[in-house]
Order: structure tokens, then C-alpha cells, then sequence
């Protein structure tokens, strides 16, 4: 159970959003262009999705190993000094994560206290800025675990 | 100072591999607080306010359109129509892989996608004819940066949004280039295969062949017509129009030619999340970058430097292909993009040159950067899919890839090439 959910969370999540988006947008073609009546609502909800699908998918691309990088140089390092090297580029990238979640926060706070609302569905802007948010917070489990299985095998995690 | 923290802690970061995303992100939130210009809540407003757009929502449907069109048995379908064209000729195969990188080109966004869709299917069709492996690898591996060239094209989109224009007459605007590229490498397919002593072959199809042939490929020809005609029929924008095309690529891969099972649309929608996800956190991470450039000045202070000493917009349209050309053999194809149009376009436009026919050089040096190593993506592709070493590949890209360069020259000095199309629909 618990290797599914490793295996699988956010995959599952990122594909049900993003055929949530195709569906919304077709949806939108179809009511614009068969039942003549434009939805004011399908394309905002759709790019919220959108955002959601972006942050899950980033940590979902930790966990397949998918962020770009330019590896050119760290190929040259013997393998010992690419796990340690893997695992201050992991380290870096979780000290961004940790800032940009304590200014989310705030900003997550404020925006639900105004009650700002998105400008046609009426949704709490707070729901949209979580997004990154809750992306980040997997992010970093997914980085803790790569940076786990470094130490601990001298390894690079296993992807399948 | 500020744009020394800036510039040295991104070159720093992408030294020792660290992501490209997250590179930019930690050096411009850095050098954001030093200068303290910017509220700590700007960082994570432009993680939602940057990817916050519909235009750009038009870059993971158009990867999933492809990927669904791709391993749905569209291509194998483009590449019947196109042996029916050209299978007689000498070197038949090499061209047949143009000429469906062509068409291939006009329903996905994609260089490694196209390479991947064509390569799959006609390398191996290809080594049995008797064509040179490092040969068919290479033409492939360059015909599918014309996914990026002609459109629609995932590159564009992510340019037209950065540098303020209209896709759909940027995607105009790349029709003529990308069909002159396309030319170009058909002669020279026909040409070296001639040299390596391809004969014509006896291939005469039958009219009811190729009546069948039309008639099972006309889902696959009409998706272009749909797409662009959507688009420029003023139909749909072009997010929606990629968004039809999954919807339609989901259709004709499940119902009509039944390649699609429930296991394989599983793994092609979340391996276009993914790619659609790591592009984005790079668009998101790039505008704080391109926040913490405005804020230095160093765009203008660029412009102003560089337009006091060259006056000649030859020569300085000279230069910034040069230096495309070099970060494009090493750097991904959106962030460079991302990343240069802030501080490359304020310095064309001031001598002249319009948003557009910039956008469309830009993009094909940074596809001939796709099939340059070290990192090509294409050539990645093609090696991978050809099962050859990647310097076999890089071998037989090279005259390709020159020829790439010539049609970029005359790109560049002949703006009509780029501007008469969208012109001439009135855009």
C-alpha cells in the first residue's frame, strides 16, 4: 500500500487534473459553439487546475528523477562525488522551497483574512496560491527521500 | 553588484547541476532580497501570477496532443501518404522521413516528439533498405526540429508569451521557414543518398492502393486543417485548438485505429504532466529572473551599450546568432528562450526588427541547438531510438545541421521570409 502511494501519488493526481483540463476546455468549445451559450467560468477553473497540475507534477518530477539540468560538468566527477554533489543540488533546491512556502504562507494567510475572490467562479484567491504550497510540501518528502536513500545506499534513488 | 550576485550565483548553480528551475529561482530571489526592491510576498505570488495564463495552457495539451497522435498510429499513417508521394525516387526512404517529419511537424509542438513519432517507426524501415545508420539517424534527428519550426510549436508558445506577441502570427510566421528548412534537407537526402548509391526503386502503387492508403490516413491529414484551420479560421485560440487536438488525437488513437489502450493513455497523460510541469516551474523561476534583471536595468543598460557601438543591424543580427547558436548547443530550449528574450528583444527592436521575425530566428537557432551537442535532445532521441552511440548520430546530423545554419542566414537578412505570410492573412 505504501509503495503504491510512493509509486503513484502524484501521478494519479497529475493525470486526473490535467483530463479535467481537457474535458473543461472542451466543454467550453462545445457549449460556445453547439448550445450557443459561452461559460464565463470553464476557462479560470481550468488554469486553477492548471497551477495545481504544475505543482504536483514538480514534485512528481523529483520523484522520476525529470527536472532539467546541465549535467555536462558533474558527469566528470567521479560517481562518489555525484552522490554528494546530487545531494547539495537537492539540498538548494529545498532551501527555495522552504522560502517561497514561509512567504507563501503569509501571503496564503492574508488573502484568505481579505477574502479575495477569483474574478468569475467567486473561489477564495487563498485556494489558488495554496497550490504551490501543498506542491512544495511534497516536494519536500520526495527530496527528503532522495536525500535518505543518497546517504544511506550512496545511491541514486531507483526510478522506474 | 546586484546583477554579480545575479549572474554568478545562476552560473555557479548550473555548474554543479543543480535544476535549471531552481537555479534561477535561488539566484533572482537573492539577489530580489540584497536589492530589498521587492515585499517577501512577491516570490510566491509570481509562482501562481506567472504560469496564471490561458495562453500558456496551450503548452501541455499540445505535449499531450502529440504524445497521444505519436503512439496512436498517426504517424505510421502520415508515413504511407508520404512513400506514396516520394517511394519511387532515388533515396525514397530518406525523403519519405522528411516529408512526414513535415507533416508530423504540423500536428505536434515538439522536436524530441517528432523524432521520436518518425524515428520509431522508419529507422529501422530504413537499415533494412540499406541506408547508412549514422545517416537516417542524423536527417531525423534535424528534420524534427522542424516540430519546433513549423506549427504548432511548444517553443512559440512559451516565446510569444514572454516577448509580448500573437501566436497564432508567430505560428504564421514560421510556416515559410520551416518549409524552406524542409526542402533544403529533402535535397540534401536525395543527394547523399544518391552519392551512397541508392537506386530508384519499382514502387508504383496501384490507384486503388492509394485510394486506400488516403482513405485510412485521413484522420492523421486532417488534423493539421483542424488545428491551423481552427486557429486561423478564427474558431478557437490556440489553446483550444491544442486541447482539440487531444481530444481529437484520444478519438481517432482509441476508436479508430485502436492503438490506444487504458494503460498506455495512463502513462502518456502523466508523461505530459511531467514534462508540461518541469517546463512551467522554469517559466515560473525565469520571471522572478526576469523581475530581478528589469530591476537592475541591465536590458537597457545592454541595449544602450551594445547600439552605441554597432550601428549596423547586420552585424549585430550577425552577433546574436552567433551567440544563439552557442547557448543553444548547451542550454534547454525553453529556458534559453525564457531567460534571452528579456534582454536579446529590447535590443533588435531598437534597431528595427519586428517581435516576430526576431522570435521565428530565435527559435531555429535554438532548434539547430536541439540536434548540437552536447545537449541535443533530438540527437539524445535519435540515438536512443536508432540504438547507435550518440557520436554516430552527431556524425551524420553535421551537413544537416550546416544546412540548418544557411537557411537561418537568409532567415535572418530576409525578414519577408517570416512576415509576408502573417502579412498577407492580415495579422
Amino acid at each position: 500500500m505504501l509503495k503504491l502511494v510512493d509509486e503513484h501519488f502524484e501521478e494519479a493526481f497529475t493525470v486526473a487534473l490535467m483530463a479535467m483540463m481537457t474535458f473543461l476546455i472542451g466543454i467550453q468549445i462545445f457549449m460556445r459553439y453547439v448550445m450557443g451559450a459561452s461559460l464565463s467560468w470553464s476557462e479560470e477553473l481550468a488554469r486553477y487546475l492548471f497551477i495545481w497540475m504544475t505543482y504536483t507534477g514538480v514534485a512528481y518530477a523529483i520523484r522520476k528523477n525529470a527536472h532539467i539540468r546541465v549535467t555536462m560538468f558533474a558527469d566528470l566527477l567521479p560517481a562518489q562525488g555525484q552522490i554528494y554533489l546530487r545531494i547539495l543540488t537537492h539540498a538548494i533546491f529545498a532551501a527555495f522551497v522552504c522560502y517561497a512556502m514561509y512567504q507563501g504562507w503569509f501571503l496564503i494567510e492574508k488573502t484568505f483574512r481579505f477574502g479575495q475572490k477569483s474574478a468569475s467562479l467567486g473561489m477564495p484567491m487563498a485556494f489558488v496560491y495554496l497550490a504551490p504550497f501543498t506542491g512544495f510540501v511534497m516536494v519536500l518528502v520526495r527530496l527528503a527521500q532522495s536525500i535518505f536513500c543518497a546517504v544511506r545506499n550512496g545511491t541514486e534513488r531507483e526510478m522506474q | 553588484m546586484i546583477s554579480l550576485i545575479l549572474f554568478g550565483l545562476l552560473a555557479v548553480f548550473l555548474f554543479i547541476s543543480v535544476p535549471i528551475a531552481v537555479s534561477l529561482g535561488v539566484a533572482s530571489t537573492v539577489a530580489l532580497i540584497v536589492s530589498g526592491k521587492v515585499s517577501g510576498s512577491y516570490v510566491p505570488q509570481v509562482l501562481v501570477t506567472s504560469i496564471d495564463s490561458f495562453p500558456l495552457m496551450a503548452v501541455p495539451f499540445f505535449i499531450l496532443a502529440g504524445d497521444l497522435m505519436g503512439q496512436g498510429g498517426l504517424s505510421q499513417r502520415l508515413i504511407n501518404v508520404a512513400r506514396l508521394l516520394f517511394g519511387r525516387y532515388t533515396g525514397g526512404m530518406a525523403i519519405i522521413a522528411v516529408v512526414t517529419c513535415i507533416f508530423f511537424a504540423a500536428i505536434s509542438g515538439s522536436g524530441p516528439a517528432t523524432v521520436a513519432a518518425v524515428g520509431t517507426i522508419l529507422l529501422p524501415a530504413m537499415a533494412r533498405d540499406g541506408y547508412k545508420k549514422g545517416f537516417s539517424a542524423g536527417l531525423i534527428a534535424s528534420s524534427g526540429s522542424l516540430g519546433v519550426i513549423i506549427p504548432p510549436s511548444i517553443p512559440m508558445v512559451i516565446y510569444a508569451t514572454s516577448a509580448n506577441v500573437s501566436v497564432s502570427k508567430l505560428f504564421m510566421g514560421g510556416v515559410l521557414p520551416g518549409l524552406l528548412i524542409g526542402l533544403t534537407l529533402i535535397a540534401y537526402a536525395w543527394w547523399k543518398s544518391r552519392a551512397d548509391g541508392q537506386t530508384p526503386s519499382d514502387y508504383r502503387p496501384s490507384r486503388k492502393e492509394i485510394l486506400a492508403t488516403i482513405n485510412d490516413a485521413k484522420w492523421a491529414l486532417m488534423v493539421p486543417v483542424i488545428i491551423l484551420g481552427g486557429i486561423y479560421g478564427g474558431i478557437f485560440t490556440p489553446t483550444e485548438a491544442a486541447a482539440v487536438g487531444v481530444i481529437y488525437g484520444l478519438f481517432v488513437g482509441a476508436f479508430v485505429y485502436r492503438e490506444l489502450s487504458f494503460k498506455k493513455l495512463y502513462r502518456i497523460f502523466a508523461g505530459s504532466a511531467l514534462t508540461s510541469a518541469t517546463i512551467m516551474l522554469i517559466v515560473a523561476t525565469a520571471t522572478i529572473f526576469g523581475r530581478a534583471l528589469a530591476i537592475e536595468g541591465v536590458p537597457v543598460m545592454l541595449a544602450n551599450a551594445i547600439t552605441s557601438t554597432v550601428d549596423q543591424t547586420w552585424i549585430l543580427l550577425l552577433a546574436i546568432n552567433v551567440v544563439l547558436l552557442v547557448v543553444g548547443t548547451f542550454m534547454e530550449t525553453i529556458a534559453a528562450i525564457i531567460i534571452l528574450t528579456p534582454i536579446l528583444l529590447p535590443l533588435v527592436t531598437a534597431l528595427g526588427v519586428s517581435a516576430e521575425h526576431f522570435g521565428i530566428m530565435m527559435i531555429i537557432n535554438l532548434a539547430i541547438g536541439m540536434v548540437t551537442p552536447p545537449v541535443g535532445v533530438n540527437l539524445f532521441v535519435a540515438a536512443r531510438v536508432a540504438d547507435l552511440t550518440l557520436e554516430t548520430v552527431i556524425k551524420g546530423a553535421i551537413i544537416p545541421t550546416l544546412l540548418m545554419i544557411m537557411v537561418l542566414m537568409i532567415v535572418t537578412y530576409i525578414p519577408a521570409l517570416t512576415l509576408a505570410l502573417p502579412a498577407f492573412f492580415g495579422m
